[in-house]
C-alpha cells in the first residue's frame, strides 16, 4: 500500500510539475483569471439575471478556450516524444497513470476557481451561502467533465495544437447548443437533446438555486466515462507511437 | 527468465509476428535479429507490455504480461528506440522517478541510482536537464533508467545506434557487467556487438524466428566463420523459399 501510495505521489507530482513547466497550467489559469476579473470589473457582465449568475453564464464560454489549453499537451506531448511507451511500461495499472493526470488538470481548474472566488464576495454580487456553495460544486463537475473530455482528446493527437482545437471546437458546441432552445419546443427530437447538451443551461440552473440530481449525473457521467475511456485507450496500446 | 509462446500480432492484412516462440534465460545476452520490417519492434513492446498482441503468452519471471501485468513490469527493464526520457527533468530527477514508480524506498533508490550513475558513466551531467543532453548521453540515461530497480530481464531495441566507438564500447561494457544476474534481449543491426557480448541470438525474418540457439551452434549449423556470413546465407536463403 506504501508503495503503491509513493508510485501515485511520484506520478501526480511529474504531471502538477508538467503543467506548470510546460505553461499548459500557468498559462490557462492566468488567462482565465484576467478574462473573469476583466469581464466583472470592466462591467461586461449583464447584470439582467443577477451579476452572480453573469458570472457562472460567462464561465463555460471562457472555459471553452481555458480548459483546452490545459489539458491540450498532457498526453500529446508524451506521444510526440515517445514517453508513452515508459509509462506504459511502467508497473502501474493504467487507471491510475490517467488518474493521475486527471488529477493534474483538476488542481489547474480549482486554482482558477479560487483566484476568480473573491469576486463572488464581493458586495452587490454575493448570493446565499448555499446558491455559492452548490455553484462551486456544480463548477467543479463542470470543470471534471470537461477536463476528462479535453484529456481523452489530446491522447488521440500528437500535435497539441491539434488537440486544442478538437477540444475548444467540441466545447463551444456544447456551450452554445443552449441557444437551440427556443427551437427545441417546436421539434422535440435532436434540438432538444442538443440543447439539453448545453453546459451553460446546466449551470444557470446551479446560479438559481436549484440543485438538480440530473444536473449533477449531467457533469459526472462524462468526466467517469471520458476518464474510462482514455484509460483503455492507453492500456489497449493502439495508439502508442 | 523471459518466456514467449506462440505470439502473433497482425497490422491490418500484415503478419508482424506470425507463431513467434522463444526464451531468453538468465546470465545470457540473447540477440534479436532480422532486415528492417522482421518484427523486431513490436516483438520487443509486446514483451515491455506497451502493446498487446493478437495471441500467444509473454512471461517475464513466471509472470504472466497479460494477466498480471504489474507483476511482470516490476521484473523487467526496458530500454527503447530514440531513448524516450522526460525533457523536463534532471538525470537524476528521471532517475529517481522510475526507482519511485517501480516501488523502491528512498534509501534503496539513493544507492541504486549512485550505482547506475558510475556504471552507465553518467557522473559528469547527472544533474543537468534531459533536453540538453546529446543522443549518445541519453542513450547511457535510458539505459540507466532501464536498470535503476535492479530488473531480472532486460530488454533493448537498438540501444547503441547513433553512439560513437567510444560511446558504444562502454555501453557494451556496462552491460557485460550485469549480464551474469539478467537475462538480456537486445536488438540491433550490429553484428560486432553480437559477437562482442552475445551467448545466443535469434533471427527473425517476416515475423517468424528463422533461427535460434548460441551462437557458437547458429556459426556451425551455417557453416559460416562469423556472424555477418551466417546472418547473410540466413536471410538470403529466405528469400530464396519465398521465391521457390
Amino acid at each position: 500500500m506504501n508503495n503503491f501510495r509513493s508510485t501515485f505521489a511520484a506520478l501526480l507530482k511529474k504531471e502538477i510539475k508538467h503543467q506548470f513547466v510546460s505553461g499548459s497550467g500557468t498559462v490557462s489559469i492566468l488567462f482565465f483569471t484576467i478574462v473573469v476579473s476583466g469581464a466583472f470589473f470592466g462591467g461586461l457582465i449583464n447584470p439582467g439575471g443577477g451579476i452572480f449568475r453573469g458570472i457562472v453564464s460567462l464561465v463555460p464560454f471562457v472555459s471553452s478556450f481555458v480548459i483546452p489549453i490545459a489539458s491540450m499537451s498532457i498526453w500529446s506531448v508524451e506521444r510526440k516524444r515517445g514517453t508513452e511507451r515508459l509509462l506504459a511500461s511502467y508497473p502501474v495499472a493504467p487507471f491510475f497513470v490517467t488518474l493521475a493526470k486527471f488529477i493534474a488538470l483538476m488542481v489547474d481548474w480549482i486554482a482558477m476557481l479560487l483566484l476568480c472566488a473573491p469576486i463572488a464576495l464581493m458586495p452587490g454580487v454575493a448570493p446565499e451561502p448555499g446558491i455559492l456553495f452548490a455553484t462551486f460544486a456544480y463548477l467543479i463537475l463542470f470543470g471534471a467533465a470537461a477536463m476528462a473530455f479535453g484529456q481523452f482528446l489530446s491522447g488521440l493527437f500528437t500535435n497539441a495544437i491539434a488537440a486544442y482545437l478538437a477540444s475548444a471546437a467540441s466545447m463551444l458546441l456544447l456551450t452554445f447548443s443552449q441557444l437551440f432552445m427556443p427551437l427545441a419546443s417546436v421539434s422535440d427530437g435532436v434540438l432538444s437533446a442538443l440543447a439539453r447538451a448545453s453546459f451553460a443551461w446546466h449551470l444557470d440552473s446551479a446560479a438559481r438555486g436549484v440543485f438538480d440530481s440530473g444536473d449533477v449525473l449531467f457533469f459526472a457521467l462524462p468526466a467517469i466515462l471520458f476518464l474510462l475511456l482514455d484509460s483503455w485507450r492507453f492500456s489497449s496500446g493502439r495508439i502508442h507511437k | 527468465m523471459i518466456e514467449i509462446r506462440d505470439l502473433s500480432k497482425r497490422y491490418g492484412p500484415i503478419h508482424a509476428l506470425d507463431g513467434v516462440s522463444l526464451t531468453v534465460h538468465r546470465g545470457s545476452v540473447t540477440f534479436l535479429l532480422g532486415p528492417n520490417g522482421a518484427g523486431k519492434s513490436t516483438l520487443l513492446n509486446i514483451i515491455c507490455g506497451v502493446l498487446s498482441p493478437d495471441s500467444g503468452e509473454v512471461s517475464v519471471c513466471g509472470h504472466d504480461m497479460l494477466n498480471d501485468p504489474v507483476r511482470a513490469k516490476r521484473s523487467l527493464g526496458c530500454v527503447f528506440e530514440d531513448s524516450p526520457l522526460y525533457a523536463d527533468m534532471t538525470v537524476v530527477e528521471q532517475l529517481a522517478f522510475t526507482a519511485t514508480v517501480f516501488g523502491m524506498g528512498a534509501k534503496d533508490a539513493e544507492r541504486e541510482i549512485e550505482r547506475v550513475i558510475q556504471l552507465c558513466d553518467l557522473e559528469q551531467c547527472a544533474r543537468r536537464g534531459i533536453a540538453r543532453l546529446s543522443k549518445g548521453t541519453r542513450q547511457r540515461v535510458s539505459l540507466a533508467q532501464a536498470l535503476v530497480h535492479v530488473p531480472k530481464a532486460l530488454v533493448l531495441d537498438e540501444p547503441a545506434s547513433g553512439l560513437d566507438p567510444l560511446q558504444g564500447e562502454s555501453f557494451l561494457r556496462a552491460l557485460s557487467s550485469i549480464s551474469r544476474e539478467t537475462a538480456i534481449l537486445y536488438s540491433t543491426h550490429s553484428l560486432r556487438e553480437v559477437e562482442s557480448i552475445g551467448t545466443d541470438a535469434i533471427i527473425l525474418h517476416e515475423g517468424k524466428v528463422v533461427e535460434s540457439g548460441g551462437i557458437r551452434g547458429i556459426l556451425d549449423r551455417a557453416n559460416a566463420s562469423n556472424m555477418d556470413e551466417a546472418y547473410s546465407q540466413l536471410i538470403s536463403a529466405q528469400g530464396v523459399n519465398r521465391r521457390e
